[in-house]
């Protein structure tokens, strides 16, 4: 069942489906909760850190919709597709002597992560953007979680863990954006503004001020005394601002410099359909040309699910996984060329 | 602007790098900042970047060296314990995190300026336990019914001071089983 959750290349980050998806990838949201009568995942004896993973798995045979797992049950490889599915943190996948869990649901847009930093790290997802049904998710399986157990909870600090820094609501949006536009016509400082509206930017792939493949995680931050509906509102009001833009930036590229935008996606494609070699970082930066392309609707033959299925074969845990064991980097970049290929060629 | 390494390529990554209070700003091209390997990998390999680190960030308020030492009210010392998970003040300062939810009272003297920076003078607005609801409600129906049995007793009321007596029992004995 993990194995079929893992390769199935239909994960809500990449279903190329729901509002705004010609820019919004996915949507999370994401609750830090822990128990009142544990410590916490930092001072876990075995006794303690087994206690919650066996409640968590008790809890998941209630309800029937949710499978649990033991990490360490777990190959590091299986993990890693994990991680790059946003199942789980990079720091949950580690092969370490904590107690660590997952719960998850057969579509994947309900996860649980079990004994990361907090306890419990209950997410939801869902593809495009869709803040309102998802939080009406997440809060009803936090409503049912708690029926089961006492959180650690007071009155003035709100949902007690681990990090002061997450003490309060405990919730933490994102919405995953694609940005070519406002990449191409360096718009991309409008960014910066966002930690004005109490929002915080991250590329998804790469390092420094620019993420590779214009992959973007616009998040709220949190602090003690805010309600989960003003933050959701807020944030909701600040993407919508972003496509606004990017749909404008978009525009902008395609009626002034109509034909050099064609021809670069064009290459993209060109590249991405019929290379024999593709590295991860090529892969990412072709990919997006091509999902730009494919929403100023340059390539009618393709399914938007197609395109977005591209980030998944980009990546090298997902594409050893379904080789099915591990390759090296040269190794790699052949089988990843050919999945490419497979998948829009 | 050129790269500061080569200066031949334009310096397409910026940065300030902090280190021991001594800031040093950086321009470089990507070749050259790939080539640097900072350390703490400010130009790791491709793959998911690691989230900011929110703990160390806290635990360096604690650290001696600190400008930011005065919001330290009460000093501890490194070897004192949470009587319930075993965290010391000086796992706290180095990790920036707290092992279990006494540490929030046995530390409270020790980081109240620490909840304030970060969280600014607010009180919890959000989503309440449904249970914790429950048992604020009883806690302060608790509190009436006390205020009642000493007024009962006052008026010389035993009749109702034993039923109130009774009450004010059961719903702590409730309270009890379900914690």
């Amino acid at each position: 069942m993990l194995k079929n959750l893992i390769e199935n290349t239909a994960s809500p980050w990449t279903m190329g489906d729901g509002t705004d998806s010609d820019v919004v990838l996915c949507t999370r949201i994401r609750l830090a909760r822990n128990f009142a009568q544990y410590p916490f995942p930092l001072k876990q004896t075995e006794t303690s850190g087994q206690a919650v993973l066996a409640d968590l798995s008790a809890f998941c045979k209630d309800r029937n919709d949710l499978h649990f797992y033991d990490l360490h049950d777990v190959s590091p490889l299986e993990k890693r597709a994990l991680v790059e599915k946003h199942y789980i943190s990079p720091e949950h996948s580690k092969d370490d002597n904590h107690y660590r869990g997952l719960a998850v649901n057969d579509t994947g847009s309900v996860s649980i992560m079990i004994n990361e930093e907090d306890h419990l790290r209950i997410q939801c997802f869902a593809p495009g953007l869709d803040l309102d049904d998802l939080w009406q998710n997440v809060n009803a399986l936090d409503d049912d979680i708690e029926s089961y157990f006492d959180y650690a909870f007071d009155e003035r600090l709100g949902y007690l863990t681990c990090c002061p820094s997450n003490l309060g609501n405990g919730m933490r949006a994102s919405v995953m954006m694609h940005l070519p536009g406002l990449t191409l016509t360096k718009r991309l400082g409008l960014l910066d503004q966002l930690s004005n509206f109490g929002m915080t930017v991250r590329g998804l792939f790469g390092e420094g001020s620019q993420s590779v493949g214009d992959l973007y995680q616009i998040s709220n931050q949190s602090a003690i005394g805010q309600n989960e509906k003003d933050i959701l509102t807020n944030l909701k009001s600040v993407t919508q601002q972003i496509i606004k833009e990017e749909r404008n930036a978009r525009n902008f590229l395609k009626e002034q410099n109509g034909l050099r935008l064609s021809d670069r996606i064009w290459r993209a494609y060109g590249t991405l359909s019929n290379a024999r070699y593709m590295s991860s970082r090529e892969a990412l930066e072709l990919i997006s040309l091509v999902r730009l392309g494919y929403h100023l609707g340059y390539f009618t033959q393709l399914e938007s699910a197609q395109v977005d299925q591209l980030y998944l074969m980009a990546q090298p845990g997902y594409l050893q996984v379904l080789y099915g064991h591990d390759m090296d980097e040269a190794a790699r970049d052949v089988y990843r060329a050919e999945k490419l290929r497979a998948t829009i060629g | 602007m050129y790269c500061e390494l080569c200066k031949k390529n334009p310096a397409t990554i910026h940065y300030t790098k902090i280190v021991n209070g001594h800031k040093e700003e950086r321009h470089l091209c990507e070749q050259c900042a790939n080539s640097l390997k900072e350390p703490g990998g400010v130009f790791p390999t491709l793959g998911l970047m690691p989230d900011f680190s929110m703990a160390d960030f806290i635990g360096g308020f604690f650290n001696p060296e600190s400008q930011s030492q005065p919001f330290v009210q009460k000093n501890m010392s490194a070897h004192d314990a949470c009587p319930v998970c075993g965290m010391t003040a000086g796992e706290f300062r180095r990790v920036g995190r707290v092992g279990c939810s006494n540490c929030y009272s046995y530390f409270a003297d020790y980081m109240p300026g620490l909840i304030q920076r970060i969280h600014g003078n607010s009180r919890h607005t959000g989503k309440v336990p449904v249970r914790g609801e429950a048992k604020l409600a009883e806690k302060q129906k608790v509190v009436q019914l006390r205020q009642e049995l000493q007024q009962a007793i006052a008026e010389e009321n035993f009749e109702r001071a034993a039923e109130l007596r009774d009450s004010i029992r059961n719903l702590e004995q409730e309270g009890g089983t379900h914690a």
